[in-house]
């Protein structure tokens, strides 16, 4: 079931967790229609799609890839054609490495980081984001 | 709704696509719990896991997809979710240079070979056809 931010629980064990090595974050991710700036926002009112809005927020963390605190790259970001077995509703795979948990909560909580963030809220509708551990790539 | 196989509209429509650029695999896997081999394999009574058959598939796959082009830009376990919830234990990103190179993949002689350990490992799965945008930390 998707959901917009980890609960509490999920980002307690998320931190908790005591493997520190290398980390391949899997977002599963569905846009709005149409982006939602709040009000306060420099884009309120801008028209837009979710998907464009949330380009904004991808470039705005890529631009974090340059700094070894937070050492984040995008293995691989990709839009949704079709389902060729099974079925489901996602626009868009992201899939983004981090050398290890600790870098991601260093990114999080970095300003350059929550000022993109008002372009993820606007342009995503909903996700699932799956850590996982890489034998590959 | 994950399946196993795609049906024959899914194949069809996935095959006429007109797209003709790179097109990306993404697999989430959801294995058995204990390999299910079948009396005329020979790894029939083996106890392993379904993860454990899966990734004998998933080597042979990487293999046999290199022949056209094709690479693994991503073979993982799931640990937790961080945001949402589901049930996927696995997640193969393949990355061809085209559609054609995936079906030749399907096609390859060692294909029907490989596909019982995919048979026995793998419960279901959903596989989400994509176009990149990003590749290795560039935009394509």
């Amino acid at each position: 079931m998707p959901a917009l931010q980890p609960t509490s629980q999920q980002l307690k064990s998320f931190i908790d967790e005591a493997y520190d090595g290398p980390i391949v974050m899997v977002n599963l991710l569905k846009f709005r229609a149409v982006a939602a700036y709040q009000e306060g926002d420099p884009e309120y009112g801008e028209e837009i799609s979710g998907a464009e809005a949330y380009a904004r927020y991808a470039a705005g963390v890529a631009e974090l890839s340059a700094d070894p605190n937070i050492g984040i790259t995008f293995v691989y970001l990709g839009a949704a054609q079709r389902f060729l077995i099974g079925e489901g509703d996602w626009d868009q795979v992201a899939l983004a490495r981090y050398p290890s948990r600790k870098h991601m909560a260093q990114m999080m909580a970095d300003p350059r980081y929550q000022a993109a963030h008002r372009h993820r809220v606007a342009g995503l509708l909903h996700q699932d984001l799956i850590e996982t551990h890489a034998s590959l790539g | 709704m994950p399946a196993f196989q795609p049906t024959a509209d899914q194949f069809r429509a996935f095959r006429d696509d007109p797209h003709e650029g790179a097109v990306c695999q993404v697999n989430l896997l959801k294995f058995r719990v204990k390999a299910l081999y079948q009396p005329e394999d020979p790894e029939f009574g083996e106890a392993v896991d379904g993860r454990t058959a899966y990734r004998r598939y998933s080597e042979a796959f990487t293999a046999a997809a290199a022949e056209s082009g094709g690479t693994t830009t991503l073979l993982a376990d799931t640990e937790r979710y961080f945001i949402g919830g589901g049930d996927w234990e696995g997640v193969l990103v393949n990355t061809f240079p085209n559609r054609q190179a995936f079906i030749a993949t399907l096609n390859h002689p060692d294909y029907a070979e490989m596909s019982r350990h995919r048979e026995a490992g793998l419960l279901c799965q959903e596989l989400i056809v994509t176009r990149p945008v990003w590749l290795h930390g560039a935009q394509t």
